[in-house]
């Protein structure tokens, strides 16, 4: 509507020869067509002669910019308010990647337990149920290994094998803590006992 | 003798101070240990020492070498063909020329014992 009454207005006064016309046609043009400039601005849908004007004619008036591109108003489920609007948007406005599902932790690989020197169970985690009589087993029968070496006590024992290893250590005087679980998983284990 | 040899190896690294060599069984197949440990004794802490190792196995984790920590001393073990090369040394014996050592002359040992 105020494109129209600027250009009658134009026209009115307008020089017909030389430079100033030239120049008078020159603004009358751009109030009419949307510069070329890359730029992107949202188009208002106020026009009551852009309502009526054919779909087909409001698509040539695409930008030229190629980054952003109006959203299709003809598909059916769309609202009339968004066919009417005209807004620009990103064509993957409706492919936000949804969020991945929240996994649950991966099963532990290492197995702890720890009993007291007596076998008492005190806390188990891990895949490996038998650990805790292994353990204790272990750790009695290390301490004979260790007398019958002229020693007082077994302090640990580590062992490694292709795949896994095994470690049980006395912790403190009355807790004794086995741990086993893949060699990848054990380093820390194995290095401090040299194995590594 | 080659096995009394080879076992005398081991003595070359220093905190080293004897080794002997356990069937997968338990029982002791040759022994380079100072004159303190008796026979019997050593008998019975080899069949031991098989007992931790086969327990292990049964554990899941079948067993190529491992070490035991009595504090002022350490046992090495080291899995052979026939079953297992036992090293005492002391606490401070450097692992990794022991380990080195003991994997080959565990390599060296001859399958027949």
């Amino acid at each position: 509507m105020k494109a129209a009454t600027l250009e009658s207005q134009a026209n009115a006064n307008a020089p017909t020869h030389g430079r100033a016309a030239t120049e008078v046609a020159h603004s009358t043009r751009t109030l009419r067509d949307e510069p070329r400039t890359g730029i992107v601005r949202k188009v208002e849908a106020a026009s009551s002669d852009t309502e009526r004007a054919p779909a087909q004619k409001k698509e040539k008036r695409a930008f030229a910019s190629g980054i952003v591109r109006r959203v299709e108003p003809a598909a059916a489920s769309e609202t009339l308010d968004r066919a009417k609007s005209r807004a620009w948007r990103c064509l993957e406005w409706a492919a936000v990647p949804e969020k991945a599902p929240r996994s649950e932790p991966p099963a532990p690989s290492v197995s702890v337990a720890q009993i007291t020197t007596h076998g008492a169970l005190i806390r188990q985690s891990g895949p490996d149920e038998t650990l805790p009589e292994t353990a204790g087993f272990m750790h009695r029968v290390s301490t004979l290994v260790a007398q019958g070496l002229g020693f007082r006590r077994c302090r640990a024992l580590c062992l490694r094998g292709p795949e896994s290893a095994l470690s049980v250590a006395q912790a403190g005087a009355s807790k004794v803590v086995g741990v086993s679980g893949p060699l990848r998983d054990m380093t820390n284990v194995l290095r401090r006992m040299d194995l590594e | 003798m080659i096995t009394a040899r080879m076992l005398r190896i081991l003595e070359d690294v220093s905190g080293v101070l004897g080794s002997f060599v356990i069937g997968r069984e338990g029982g002791l197949i040759v022994a380079s240990m100072p004159e303190r440990f008796v026979a019997d004794d050593l008998e019975l802490t080899a069949s031991r020492i098989a007992r931790v190792l086969s327990c292990s196995a049964a554990n899941g984790t079948e067993v190529h070498d491992g070490v035991f920590d009595f504090g002022e001393g350490k046992l090495l073990v080291r899995e052979f063909v026939r079953g297992y090369l036992c090293v005492l040394c002391d606490a401070a014996v450097n692992m990794r020329s022991l380990r080195l050592t003991a994997r080959l002359v565990a390599r060296g040992l001859p399958a027949e014992l």
